[in-house]
């Protein structure tokens, strides 16, 4: 909201403004406005001097016209400018008559775009001086012509002096919704007066002498309409407004139009009140209906479009049809004209929230629909706006008011708040001096009765609808008192407080984001939402997927997986440089859940409605132009992630491939028997879709948060005494069979050998695989050793492809370490345990891979 | 001297120069003085003298095997302090790039969240949660901000659309209650909402920090659709907002090293009366003037005020009885400034090149 100093200072004594601010701060007039509004809560975003340039403007008369001997467009003028005669050339086409008055820059002037005024020569003919347009001298929009003044001006006349506030301070504020009565000058000034303590005097109206007019206004939506005040203006004329109304609406933003126009949008901008002007002679019996439209009921709207409305838009009908879409824009058919003579001024309060639903409804944003939904004042302002509208209009188009009427619907009742001054500093911290209180309250127009000393019955003024609870009026004292003024004082005593606790999924998140940096990845933040081809490749289906209404760069689906995120910052990178790239990124995943799920406490009902959404983090790793990064280098950063929640995973077969991923490249990873994430290559499809160079060699890995075990504590394993002694093993297998299924079936051929005798280990057999803890034997017995955390002493330590090997086969490389307690064990002793458990492992893997075989 | 005496004593002296290393050394020793060394042998031939002369050539060969001993002493202490020397001598530059596994780091949004909630946690504030998903209830309603009140135009907010969950079709009673009405669910547009979930879900006190990602239909090069807020609630008896204040500056002391000065401007958030917009003392320049703010000495860091007496009622808390602030700041602006980062872009594009940048 642009508002103008020399404006506010007409709602005071004159001059009485610029002496209080000066008084109040000596600090400039821009720096004072700044802090004195910012600090009532009317933020001054920018402050303008304008019009500092006019000043060296004048009145010029026209003696003389002749057309320019070289140039057919051109004039040469003789111009009076007040003491001589001056010769000027000018380009314009509209050059009044001689005798005829225009804003005339001498030599020596600087129009307002830094054009600097010097004696020149055009065409070989000598300028001494410029007439100017309004937009050259920034007073208004029109470059079309010069600006022709009034013949009633005098030549020589500086422009400043006939155009009030020509020169000015424009501030641009920013009203937050909850202050309506901030949206025109009048209610500014009404914070600036209560401020600074003056009284406030608005421009003088008064009531036309005209009788009431019932007929004239019908309110068939009462609930809609809470009053509508009508007056009918005859004998009109349309014309341009005065220069200081146009610049008046310029300063502040606005377009000057006419001057029936120009008056409803001076009384907009100065009162904060939509008025609308009918051309009475268009309305079908010269009234109006105020009712609800009809479903379907077509309409034109004043800037040209076609409405369909429905039947909850309120609309301002004649006796056949409406002719304004209530509170939003008026309708083209009775919108004023060049040939009105005959107006209904209308002035009204129509009901907030159906405004606004109206005009979001059929997309309109207007001056007056902003004002409306936030509520304009439907009590003495309304009328008082109306009628200083009226004084303009007969000011400027003549005529006179013939009848007006003032039709009642249902106001919204004023609120009685009873203020209790002790509430003030038990919220606050800081006592409100009384005395202040009562200015205040009075400054804002607040009825109050101060019932008791400490309780006051208050009233808050109709133009303010933002005060309706003892705490808006809290504020209100603070916002004058000052809320610089509250103290920074504890006012609750420390050991009342909890301690503090942290939430366990973000948590574990950050332990693994950690963990993912140490393996040398940098986080990432994608967008929470992706474009529907990149959702695509995963599992999520269609109907499954959470999408959004009204998404911006297409992204119109809340992300069903990290790896789209991280592919499109993979593209980004790769389309700049060459060198690898390792990310992550702990992020949601959101799908509706397949199943409607029941929630327990007090948002369960809430909670219901809403799509899963699930902590997941991932990681990527690309090796760059020269490749060189190796698939394990994922599973590594995945388990040493897991690492820092204190958790030993590893990688095992998918028990379900994962279609996003490379078929042959690609494991789950498993803590215990749960699994708890997936590492690969990416598919090479998604490679292609994202238009990476083929054969590119990404790979991915993801931990679901949520599914993470809890951590269990470490508990220490005794030293061994004595030495193993180790086996190696080199298995012919299928590429396709697993390192982590041979272990398996190592382990369980070793637990399966030893068993007998060890009641231990027949429990870490019945959770089966995964765990095959090894447990320690009865004393003397060899068994395979266990690791420092009691799992099977397995290593793999080569996968050899290549000559001596058959076609899709490979020889993996094993090392079996063997102990017993309290003993050092024989080779004959450990040879024999080998052979058995190799044997019995080989045998259970030929079920499904007949060709392995010891090499 | 007996002549083989001083032959061999001559010999050994020859040979001592030539010796370079401890292993020559050590074979030189054994040639003389091992049990079948040159000079060794020759003692046994004292038993072939003449009684008289033995005594002599006793303590000849003595000497000269002192001699052989301190010679090899002292050419061994000369090895070990040339190998010393020559050990010292070699030159690694260890100012060449250090060798490391591969540097990874965490996002700079990561880093500041992460230090404003240790910050807030030291200062008592328990970390909430809540989904980003969000029903307009939470978001809107219950905080103040009913449909159609142009307060909702302060966040243009995305939609979601709605989904009619399986399930719900079978006829039940609450089928027609369950199914979702366009523009109920929203991605949240400020983290809020977690304020009503947590007075819902607890009675006071309670003094809780909601940090996470919040959604406003905003792009442009200071917006981004997505971006990131912390919010700070506190509800108690007798909480005030000269409470909130001190909070806030005991903030800046943990967050920034030293306390700051905190000042309000008064504001308008319909979840708050009285509503305020706080800045803080410049933590660049300690509030002397610089660039960074502008040489006001102050930052604007975000709104707060006294939590609204409706928002209390919505949550079944009776604002005659408690009294409760709030607050809440954006986290990306923060964090930009924080680092000096030249474009919002680069915080969501994931360029390592940008990334690295914060170890």
């Amino acid at each position: 909201m642009k508002i103008s100093h020399h404006w506010l200072s007409e709602m005071f004594v004159e001059g009485a403004l610029d002496a209080a601010l000066a008084a109040w701060s000596a600090e400039g007039k821009a720096a004072a406005w700044t802090r004195l509004l910012t600090g009532l809560g009317l933020e001054v975003e920018a402050v303008q001097a304008v019009g500092e340039a006019v000043r060296s403007i004048v009145v010029g008369e026209i003696r003389g016209k002749s057309p320019h001997p070289q140039a057919d467009k051109l004039t040469v003028v003789e111009l009076f400018d007040g003491t001589g005669v001056v010769q000027v050339v000018c380009g314009a086409s509209n050059l009044p008559a001689i005798g005829g008055k225009v804003a005339f820059a001498p030599v020596g002037a600087v129009l307002p775009g830094g054009l600097a005024i010097a004696a020149r020569e055009l065409r070989g003919v000598a300028s001494h001086g410029m007439i100017c347009s309004e937009a050259e001298l920034e007073i208004g929009a029109d470059d079309g012509g010069i600006l022709v003044l009034p013949e009633s001006w005098r030549a020589g006349e500086r422009l400043v002096d006939r155009v009030p506030g020509i020169v000015d301070t424009i501030l641009e504020l920013g009203i937050t919704p909850n202050r309506p009565d901030a949206l025109g000058h009048l209610g500014v000034a009404r914070d600036v007066a209560t401020k600074l303590g003056l009284p406030l005097r608005p421009p003088a109206v008064r009531r036309p002498d005209a009788p009431d007019a019932p007929g004239l206004v019908s309110i068939a939506a009462p609930d809609r309409c809470g009053r509508y005040l009508g007056y009918v203006l005859e004998g009109m004329s349309v014309q341009p407004s005065p220069l200081w109304m146009r610049v008046r609406l310029h300063r502040l933003g606005l377009r000057a139009i006419s001057n029936v126009v120009d008056v409803t949008n001076f009384v907009l901008m100065e009162c904060g009140q939509p008025l609308h002007a009918f051309d009475r002679d268009r309305l079908a019996e010269g009234r109006v209906v105020v009712r609800r439209a009809e479903r379907d009921e077509p309409m034109t709207t004043l800037d040209g479009t076609q409405k369909l409305l429905t039947a909850e838009d309120l609309v301002i009908a004649d006796a056949s049809a409406p002719q304004a879409l209530a509170g939003v824009m008026g309708g083209a058919h009775s919108m004023v004209h060049a040939g009105t003579h005959n107006l209904l001024l209308e002035a009204a309060w129509f009901a907030p929230a159906g405004i606004r639903a109206t005009a979001r409804r059929h997309g309109y944003a207007t001056d007056s629909s902003y004002r409306f939904e936030r509520g304009v004042d439907h009590g003495v302002g309304l009328e008082r706006a109306a009628l200083r509208a009226l004084e303009l209009l007969l000011e400027l188009a003549g005529g006179r008011c013939t009848a007006w009427t003032d039709a009642p619907g249902e106001r919204p009742p004023a609120p009685t708040i009873a203020l209790r001054l002790p509430r003030v500093a038990a919220l606050l911290g800081v006592e409100v001096p009384v005395s202040t209180a009562r200015a205040v309250l009075a400054g804002l127009e607040v009825q109050v009765r101060e019932d008791s000393p400490e309780v006051w019955t208050c009233v808050a003024p109709t133009h303010r609808p933002d005060l309706r609870r003892e705490v808006d009026l809290i504020e209100e004292l603070m916002r004058f008192y000052g809320l610089d003024k509250v103290p920074a004082r504890l006012t609750v005593p420390q050991a009342a407080r909890a301690a503090a606790h942290s939430d366990p999924v973000t948590e574990l998140g950050d332990r693994l984001a950690e963990g993912l940096r140490d393996a040398g990845l940098h986080e990432h933040v994608a967008m929470a939402f992706v474009a529907e081809n990149k959702v695509e490749f995963f599992a999520v289906p269609p109907e499954r997927r959470v999408r959004v209404e009204n998404p911006m760069r297409a992204a119109g689906v809340m992300r069903t997986h990290m790896l789209p995120g991280l592919l499109d910052a993979l593209a980004h990178n790769v389309a700049r440089h060459t060198r690898p790239v390792r990310l992550f990124e702990v992020g949601r995943i959101y799908a509706w859940p397949e199943r409607h799920v029941l929630k327990d406490g007090p948002t369960a009902a809430i909670d219901a409605l809403l799509p899963l959404e699930r902590a997941i983090a991932a990681a990527l790793i690309y090796g760059g132009a020269k490749g060189g990064v190796q698939a394990r280098e994922i599973t590594g950063a995945a388990v040493q992630a897991l690492a820092r929640v204190g958790l030993r995973a590893r990688p095992v077969d998918p028990p379900t491939p994962a279609a996003h991923l490379h078929p042959g490249v690609q494991a789950a990873l498993a803590v215990g028997d749960a699994i708890v994430g997936e590492a690969g290559e990416v598919h090479p499809d998604l490679i292609r879709a994202w238009d990476l160079p083929e054969g590119t060699r990404v790979y991915y890995a993801e931990i679901a948060v949520e599914a993470l075990p809890a951590r269990v504590t470490a508990k220490a394993r005794d030293l061994p005494r004595f030495p193993s002694t180790a086996r190696d093993l080199s298995l012919e297998i299928p590429v396709t069979l697993s390192a982590a299924r041979v272990v398996a079936a190592l382990t369980r051929a070793a637990i399966t050998c030893t068993a007998q005798e060890h009641v231990e280990l027949q429990a870490a057999q019945s959770v089966g695989f995964a765990e095959g803890k090894i447990a320690p034997g009865a004393a003397g017995e060899v068994r395979l050793a266990a690791d420092s955390f009691g799992e099977p002493a397995i290593e793999v330590l080569e996968d050899y492809r290549g000559a001596g090997v058959p076609a899709g086969h490979r020889a993996l490389l094993l090392r079996l370490h063997y102990a017993a307690e309290q003993r050092s064990v024989t080779d004959d002793e450990a040879q024999a345990l080998h052979t058995a458990i190799v044997a019995a492992a080989c045998e259970a893997l030929r079920v499904d891979a007949p060709t392995v075989r010891p090499r | 001297m007996p002549a083989r005496l001083a032959t061999q004593l001559a010999a050994f002296q020859e040979a001592l120069a030539r010796v370079d290393s401890e292993a020559a050394l050590y074979e030189l020793q054994v040639a003389y003085l091992g049990k079948k060394g040159a000079v060794t042998q020759l003692r046994g031939e004292m038993g072939k003298l003449p009684p008289e002369a033995r005594k002599g050539f006793g303590a000849e060969w003595n000497r000269v095997r002192d001699a052989i001993e301190a010679e090899l002493e002292a050419r061994r202490t000369y090895l070990k302090d040339q190998a010393r020397r020559l050990d010292l001598a070699r030159v690694d530059d260890l100012t060449l790039p250090p060798l490391r596994p591969p540097a990874g780091t965490l996002h700079p949004l990561s880093q500041t969240r992460r230090r404003l909630s240790e910050s807030f946690q030291r200062l008592g504030f328990s970390l909430a949660v809540g989904p980003h998903v969000e029903h307009s209830k939470y978001n809107f309603d219950d905080l103040n901000v009913p449909q159609d009140h142009p307060a909702r135009d302060m966040a243009d907010t995305f939609f979601i659309r709605p989904h009619r969950h399986p399930g719900f079709d079978d006829g039940s009673d609450n089928d027609a209650a369950m199914r979702l009405r366009a523009g109920e669910l929203v991605l949240r547009t400020h983290t809020s909402p977690v304020q009503v979930r947590t007075m819902l879900s607890q009675k006071p006190p309670i003094r809780i920090v909601a940090l996470g990602t919040t959604f406003r239909c905003d792009d442009d090069a200071t917006h981004s659709p997505m971006f990131h807020q912390i919010e700070g609630l506190y509800v108690d008896r007798g909480v005030t907002m000269a409470d909130l204040k001190a909070t806030l500056m005991d903030f800046t002391r943990d967050f920034y090293g030293r306390r700051l000065d905190v000042r309000f401007r008064p504001s308008f958030f319909p979840f708050v009366e009285p509503g305020a917009e706080f800045d803080i003392g410049c933590p660049f320049c300690g509030g002397d003037g610089c660039n960074l703010c502008k040489r006001t000495g102050y930052i604007e860091i975000g709104g707060c005020g006294m939590v609204h007496p409706a928002v209390f009622e919505a949550c079944g808390i009776d604002p005659e009885v408690y009294t409760g602030w709030a607050f809440g700041f954006g986290v990306d602006r923060m964090t930009m400034s924080q680092h000096a980062v030249p474009h919002l872009r680069h915080m969501f594009e994931g360029d390592v090149r940008f990334l690295e940048q914060f170890p």
